[in-house]
Parts: C-alpha cells; structure tokens; sequence
C-alpha cells in the first residue's frame, strides 16, 4: 500500500502553509519605502514586516500590500488571502483579539470589508495577535454571490497557516 | 426469381451493416488513439516529442555530431545530464514523450518564500532556467527586463525566471540581473522536476492542459521566439498550427483562434467594441 505524499510546506519570516495544487503563495517581505517621513531621511516605512499573498490564480511580481494589482483581475471562482503583520505593539489594542483565526464564515463576507470597493467582489477581515506578533487577516472573493460555495476554499488554505514567534 | 432477388438484397443489407460496423469501429480506434495523444491524421503533428532543440539541431545541420551523437536534436531517452549538453554547450532535450508538468516552489532572491502554481493554471507559462554564470543567460536576463519580451510565448502566458537554488547561485547576484516585474524562483527542486541539465533552457507549460508543450535550449533570445512559435504552432494553439479534421469539427480551441484573431484584428481583453450591441451600432451607421 503507497503512503500518500505529505503536502508540502512553504516557509519563510516566521510564517508557514501548505502549498496546494492550484494557490500561488508568497511570503515576502516588503521593500522598504522610498518616500521618507516628514523632515527626516528615514524611509516612511523604517520597518518593513512581513505578508503572506495566496491566490487561486497567478499572482502579479507587482502587488501591494492587501493585492491591489491581484485583485483587479480576479475572476468570480478566485480567491485572495493576505495576512500582513503589524508592529508588535499593536497587538495589545483592542482592535487585535488574542488567538489566530483557523476559518472565516460566509456570513462575515460583505462588499464594503473590502481595501477598496470592487462591484461584485467582498472581503472580510480579522485582526489578531499570535506567538506575540499582532497581523491583519484580509481575505477577499471574486464574487459576492458565490461565498457560500468560496468560503471553504479560502479556508482550506487559511486552516494550515502557522504563526512562529519572531 | 423474386426469392433470388429477395435474398440477394438481405446479404447487400448485412454486408452493408457489417461495412458501417467496421468503419464506427475504425473511428472508435482512431478517436481513442487520438485521446492517447497519438494523431494519424494526414499532416498532423507528431506528438509527444520535445518540440524545440535548436542548438544540437544547428550542430546537426554543420556536420557535427552533439556529445551524444545524435543529429534528430534530442538526446537518447536515459541519457545522463553531462551526455544532454551539445557541442555549443546549450542543453539537448531528451527523446521520447514530454514529461509531467510541476508546480514551482522555491525562495526569491530577497529571501522570502514562493510558491508558483502552473499546473491547472488558465493559461501557458514559459519556464525560463537561467544562470548568474553563464555568458549566453545574459542575453535573456537582458531581454526579460523589457516587459514586451516576457509576452514571447503569447500575451495572456506567464513568464518565471528559475535558478538553482541560494546553495549552488549566489541570491545577491540573482537579484542584480532580475528585474523586479518578473517572478524570480531560486529552485533546484526545479531543475531536478523538469530534468534540466544546463541553463540556459526554456520549458513551454499548458496550464489547462497540465503538460509540457515544448522544451530546449536557444543560444539567444531571438532564437527563442522562434522555439516558442514553432513550439505553439506544433501543439495546436498559433495561427499557423495543424488542426486535425476532429479539431475543427468538435471546436478545439475554437476560443484560443478566436482569442487570438481578435489580438491580431487589434480587439484586446475587455475592448470596448465587444460589449457594444451591434443592431445599434448598425443603427447609427
């Protein structure tokens, strides 16, 4: 009897998930901004973290933060994960709730969650603190009608992300 | 009389059946064999060789015999990586049936993590193996760095630039010839997956199809163009490409001609004309 092959992991910056059939995934960090902060040298953004992009469909070289440049050209049956950490700081506020998402629910889903509004697109998005790092969890669908059928999708991939303190 | 005629009517009719019998059963063979990937249609392409080999093809050509010996422009199916690489030191594709396509996974040059989906993909991606070392690879670097030569397998194919992995290619110097609007995959799992012996080489993916249309060597990117169109003409997916009687009448790839007749006509994606309803257009002519 063959053992089936164990599903392979992409790792970098503390952050991990499984690679399936179909997801482009980047865990990158960010380059530094080139714009500096007001009457100073230093660059707007001094530290940059890191942010992991999956997409059911392939993923620009040029993306912003929360995908603009991916989620332009979604298509109805895409979906977009992005998790984008914060200064360690922030996970103490209020806003980050303590313990990382494992899922997200349809009903959580709504055009107006998203960065910048797509007609017939949603998002949702959850802020949380882990292994003493505070991160936004950003996801977004190609289309509004079809949540119900890309929310396990989304989730088959946001139930394998690990957090590693820093 | 009328029972000699009568009889000799109901064997023309079962020779007939049996006639029609054998030729649905020749249509069937044929069809299955076609669905193998195997065409015996009068001028159509030999499947399931590599498609693109010109640099032991441009050896054959002057009389000189690659590494191998081989003057057919791929090297014996079990041939050793040192034995696939020619004269003119570009890598010799292997003989025999094309290869599985995988997907990517492996660190960019800045470090971070990358996972690159290209089987069951909408669309062609061009895998393109280089490296920091080699003089020929410039040129390609070079290329890559004007956004109209990474449409060089067709506008809607995605182009990824590999090089072996941080433990054999130093990533800073990856990073000095990449550009930055190219997906750059430092990977020697993938140089091991496609069974590349020596960069430069080049392999041409049907995401859709989730195969290998295409693979070899060129000594420069203008040779590469030509692989590439040949390569996509041979699969059945250019202007120019064979198409089988059974392509044409079930609508094979009807949506790529008409895809890329538009292109051609200058109607790219989302072109306002195609939304345009044409009884009012004709109304105001």
């Amino acid at each position: 009897m063959t053992q089936a092959a164990a599903p392979r992991r992409l790792s970098a910056h503390g952050l991990s998930c499984v690679v399936y059939p179909g997801w482009d995934i980047r865990i990158e960090r960010r380059t530094e901004s080139t714009v500096p902060a007001p009457a100073s040298n230093i660059p707007m953004g001094g530290y940059v973290h890191p942010v992991l992009h999956a997409a059911t469909s392939t993923l620009p070289a040029a993306r912003g933060d929360y995908g603009s440049g991916y989620v332009e050209k979604m298509r109805t049956n895409d979906v977009f994960v992005c998790l984008a950490e914060f200064d360690r700081e922030a996970g103490d506020t209020e806003m980050f709730v303590n313990g990382q998402p494992l899922s997200v629910r349809s009903t959580d889903f709504h055009p107006d969650a998203q960065q910048r509004v797509i007609a017939g697109m949603c998002g949702t998005q959850r802020f949380f603190a882990a292994e003493g790092r505070a991160f936004c969890l950003y996801v977004v669908m190609g289309s509004w009608l079809h949540r119900q059928t890309l929310t396990p999708i989304a989730n088959s991939l946001i139930s394998t992300i690990r957090i590693t303190p820093r | 009389m009328l029972v000699l005629v009568i009889a000799e009517g109901v064997v023309v009719l079962l020779l007939a059946l049996l006639v029609v019998g054998l030729l649905r059963s020749h249509a069937e063979i044929l069809r299955a064999l076609h669905d193998l990937g195997v065409n015996l249609e009068d001028g159509a392409p030999q499947g399931g060789t590599p498609t693109f080999g010109l640099g032991s093809r441009a050896a054959a050509q002057a009389g000189q015999s690659a590494a191998v010996g081989v003057d057919s422009g791929v090297a014996p199916a079990g041939s050793t990586p040192d034995q696939r690489v020619g004269e003119s030191g570009l890598a010799i594709p292997l003989d025999g049936p094309l290869g599985s396509a995988h997907d990517l996974m492996g660190v960019t040059p800045a470090g971070d993590g990358a996972a690159v989906a290209v089987v069951g993909t909408g669309h062609f991606t061009l895998l393109a193996f280089l490296s920091t070392g080699c003089i020929t690879c410039m040129d390609f670097w070079d290329a890559f760095a004007t956004p109209t030569n990474r449409r060089v397998a067709g506008d809607s194919a995605n182009l990824v630039v590999l090089t072996r992995g941080p433990d054999a290619e130093s990533p800073s110097a990856v990073a000095e010839l990449a550009s930055p609007d190219v997906t750059t995959l430092m990977s020697s799992e993938a140089f091991d997956d496609y069974s590349v012996p020596v960069a430069p080489y080049f392999v041409l993916v049907d995401g859709p199809g989730a195969r290998i249309v295409g693979e070899g060597a060129a000594a420069s990117f203008d040779q590469l163009q030509g692989l590439m169109t040949k390569a996509l003409a041979d699969g059945g997916y250019g202007m120019n490409a064979q198409r089988s009687r059974r392509d044409i009448l079930r609508g094979r790839q009807r949506g790529a001609s008409a895809d890329e007749a538009l292109r051609a006509a200058g109607i790219a994606p989302g072109d306002p004309s195609l939304y345009q309803d044409p009884e009012s257009s004709r109304g105001a002519n």
